[in-house]
């Protein structure tokens, strides 16, 4: 009885604490930004994980297990499902190109000013090891096309600006995950008993297979008729089937099923109803998602909000360069209408970048993962705070 | 095609296991995702493959669960199915809310005689037969042998309660997915849902004078009769408030049902394991409140529905996991007899009750069809015996229930897909 009441007063608290949430924001003029990522709901895992209440306790963290892969192979599927690449080739190259750009410029920039941190302090909280740079750098190249599409619908610009920027958050995440891809299984930290004669390459090569023999399986499935709960279930089945391979095998769940979705998006006439499905559903699945990305964090230090606003800022820095640098090459007439500096628009990070810290979590659980995981949390609440305004400011200007 | 897919199916994830195995480094938690993932697919395909013999998939779901399961082709350690423990609850709090929604008290008013009537002639026929059984047999069964008069009754006792139970998640399944509506389905309905409550509360009964047969030094544990009826009201008056909460909410809130049901379902399984709370009866009632006490019942059960599918397959796959089809060989002649004991007494206590009810046709031909299917209710009741009984015979009970359920679990929900459609309450199958 006493538990019942503690969680009917929780929940109470938590609905109230949801109210005084958007009065405070509207009160700093941030417009509920915050809560198109869903930040609350990842302040509410925190509070209800072992950190606090432990009512998300580890044991049951531990049989939800099939949930988070279901939420990271969503994410994977969803993003790859949407890159077609007949419909990408309708855009001019060089939106691609400066996508490419900016994104690198941001990944280069973080490696290099964790790297050289690291060399420099004796105990970088005490990692020694690449492979959490590797998996930042990769989160840091995506960013959030759901507040740049609000912002969009907010902003009165030119639509040249827009689209191009609409394009580049939309498909920076394809690099992203293709990187954290390879990092993942370039870099394993472990030894075992095959792990002589497979090399590196090769695991990134077996991801890839894995990902194509699943999307083929998934193909074939699709050929079947179903009813709207039929397909619903099939796709569930298939994301936390395929997520459970990638695990067992050490294996990206985001980006194998990312290749699934690929394999969907330019092989069959059915990919509408996949990706229709897949963004009906995929609220829920973000919510309970990112709920249980709160709790499974753990604090790892004091250090971490030093850290976060070096990578913050690294990668602000290095988008900045990478666009700037990108348009250096785009031909006068092309880039007339462009902004030098609107690469700090692609600053607001999201939902992929939290999606690939969970999910190295998940397979290389420890002091590093909760550094990774740390880190793209408040870097992303930080993009989300100071990223909107930047693009507000980017493409109003330009369209003054 | 279907089968083929199956097959490619089954392959790769032997590939894939194999691979990993070999590897030498799979984290215990992707076996469960793998596992799951699988059994979901297969679920799915299985019950894909048998519904174009106009079966009903779930019958699909349940022979995934036993042929990939620990106890025969083992693709699913056991440890897993533990694992997956939480999620089955969780799936079953669902399965609850809906069964508590599909009630309509209106409904249930004009029935009442055949109600009342069924269940008590259910009660009778089942017990009679089943201690007629136990006697009749132990000359016969190896296990029986010995045993004197007292300990005979004990264990027909417990046999015949067990018996009496009926799974409302098989029967759900059935008719969400014929999306049958008539008065076979209503009555079919209500006497599942009154008979899980029944059973749980003569359960408490049966056991009390069981043990005072079986163990000449016992006596009639009160507190166990205060413990279930203190269990049983506590349950029910949580679940009216939960099921008024549920109102408020779709009043007021109108935001994310789905999301809302699903993290109250998760809530009741917390509560229930820290109190000792029948989590099912809390949701049924809920259910009950929503349909009957306001306008609501569509909605609700709306979303439910949303994800009916998963939560199915889930639920069936698992629950066949856990069938112990070995058991069937330890004592396969008692456990045919069971089956049929059940079979016989089902279809005879439910004819009289609606002939003499005077229902339609249709309940009097058929509606036995929906008393056959035993799930979730029964496998608790047997684990319980095994647990509280102990020793050799409380294993062998739950053994052969086990064995029978399994049994039960196979033909039942085919049975009442069939009762279903002969009585002419299927619509169209449900497209959306």
């Amino acid at each position: 009885m006493e538990t019942a009441l503690y969680l009917i007063a929780l929940f109470g608290l938590a609905y109230a604490g949801s109210i005084l949430f958007d009065l405070f924001v509207q009160r700093i003029s941030i417009k509920n930004i915050l809560h198109i990522l869903g930040i609350e709901y990842i302040i509410l895992g925190i509070v209800l994980g072992p950190n606090l209440l432990d009512l998300l306790s580890q044991k049951i963290l531990l049989q939800l297990e099939p949930v988070i892969g279901l939420g990271i192979g969503w994410a994977g599927l969803l993003f790859g499902s949407q890159l077609n690449f007949p419909d990408l080739k309708k855009f001019p190259k060089f939106y691609i190109a400066l996508g490419f750009g900016q994104g690198i410029g941001a990944c280069l920039a973080v490696i290099l000013t964790l790297l050289f941190w690291c060399t420099k302090s004796e105990s970088f909280l005490g990692i020694k090891e690449i492979q959490p740079f590797l998996i930042l750098a990769a989160a840091s190249i995506s960013t959030s096309p759901i507040i740049i599409g609000y912002l969009r619908s907010r902003i009165q610009t030119e639509e040249r600006i827009s689209s191009l920027v609409y394009f580049i958050s939309a498909t920076d995440g394809m690099w992203s995950i293709l990187f954290f891809g390879a990092a993942y299984a370039l870099v394993r930290p472990f030894e075992n008993a095959l792990s002589p004669w497979i090399y590196e390459v090769e695991w990134v090569i077996i991801s890839v297979l894995l990902g194509l023999t699943i999307g083929y399986l998934f193909r074939i499935l699709l050929r079947i008729k179903y009813t709207q709960n039929e397909f619903l279930l099939m796709v569930i089945g298939l994301v936390i089937f395929s997520s459970g391979s990638a695990r067992y095998l050490g294996l990206s769940p985001l980006f194998v099923n990312f290749i699934i979705g690929v394999v969907i998006a330019n092989t069959n006439e059915k990919k509408n109803q996949v990706q229709k499905i897949l963004t009906v559903y995929e609220k829920i699945f973000y919510i309970i998602f990112l709920v249980l990305a709160g709790a499974l964090w753990q604090y790892p230090g004091q250090m971490v909000f030093l850290v976060s606003i070096v990578y913050f800022l690294a990668r602000a820095g290095g988008k900045w360069l990478g666009f700037f640098t990108g348009i250096l090459f785009v031909k006068p007439l092309k880039k007339s209408f462009i902004p030098a500096n609107l690469g700090l628009s692609f600053i607001p990070q999201g939902g992929v970048a939290i999606a690939m810290a969970i999910d190295y979590k998940g397979n290389f659980p420890g002091a590093q993962a909760d550094l990774a995981l740390s880190v793209i949390l408040i870097s992303v609440v930080l993009s989300h705070i100071f990223g909107p305004n930047l693009v507000k400011f980017f493409i109003k200007r330009e369209a003054s | 095609m279907r089968v083929l897919l199956f097959v490619f199916l089954i392959l790769l994830f032997f590939a894939i296991r194999f691979t990993g195995q070999n590897l030498g480094f799979p984290l215990p938690q992707s076996e469960l995702v793998l596992a799951l993932g699988f059994l979901i697919l297969a679920g799915f395909l299985l019950g894909n493959i048998i519904k174009s013999y106009r079966l009903p998939r779930i019958t699909g779901y349940i022979i995934a669960g036993i042929f990939f399961g620990p106890y025969i082709l083992g693709f699913l350690p056991k440890s897993t199915t533990e694992d997956l423990a939480f999620i089955n609850s969780l799936a079953l709090n669902i399965i609850a809310f809906t069964a508590g929604g599909e009630l309509n008290f209106k409904k249930i008013k004009k029935r009442t005689k055949a109600i009342f009537l069924v269940i008590l002639f259910r009660f009778l026929f089942l017990f009679s037969l089943t201690l007629l059984l136990v006697f009749t047999m132990s000359r016969w069964v190896p296990f029986f042998q010995g045993k004197s008069l007292e300990l005979l009754l004990g264990i027909g006792l417990l046999f015949s309660i067990i018996q009496t139970a009926i799974s409302p998640a098989t029967n759900l399944a059935v008719i969400t997915e014929t999306d049958a509506q008539g008065p076979v389905t209503d009555l079919v309905l209500t006497v599942t849902v009154a008979m899980d409550l029944l059973v749980i509360m003569g359960f408490a009964v049966i056991y009390s004078v069981a043990n005072i047969l079986m163990d000449s030094g016992a006596n009639i544990d009160f507190r166990y009769f205060l413990g279930t009826a203190r269990e049983i009201v506590g349950a029910i008056l949580l679940g009216i408030i939960t099921g008024f909460g549920v109102i408020l909410y779709i009043r007021f809130v109108k935001k994310e049902l789905v999301l809302f049901l699903i993290a109250l379902a998760f809530i009741l399984a917390e509560i229930g394991s820290l109190t000792h709370t029948d989590t099912i009866l809390i949701c049924l009632t809920s259910g009950i409140v929503v349909e009957n006490y306001s306008d609501l019942g569509e909605p609700f059960i709306k979303a439910i529905e949303k994800g009916s599918s998963i939560i199915y397959v889930v639920f069936f796959v698992i629950a066949g996991a856990t069938l112990n089809f070995r058991a069937l060989s330890e004592g396969w002649l008692l456990v045919i007899l069971l089956v049929m004991v059940r079979l016989v007494g089902t279809f005879g206590s439910t004819r009289l009750g609606a002939v003499i009810a005077r229902e339609g046709v249709p309940s009097k031909n058929y509606a036995w069809t929906g008393f056959l299917g035993q799930a979730g209710v029964s496998l608790g009741l047997a684990l319980l015996v095994q647990k509280r009984i102990g020793g050799e015979i409380g294993n062998y009970i739950a053994t052969m229930v086990f064995a029978s359920i399994a049994v039960n679990q196979i033909i039942g929900p085919v049975l009442f897909r069939l009762g279903l459609e002969k009585s002419g309450e299927i619509n169209a199958e449900r497209t959306d």
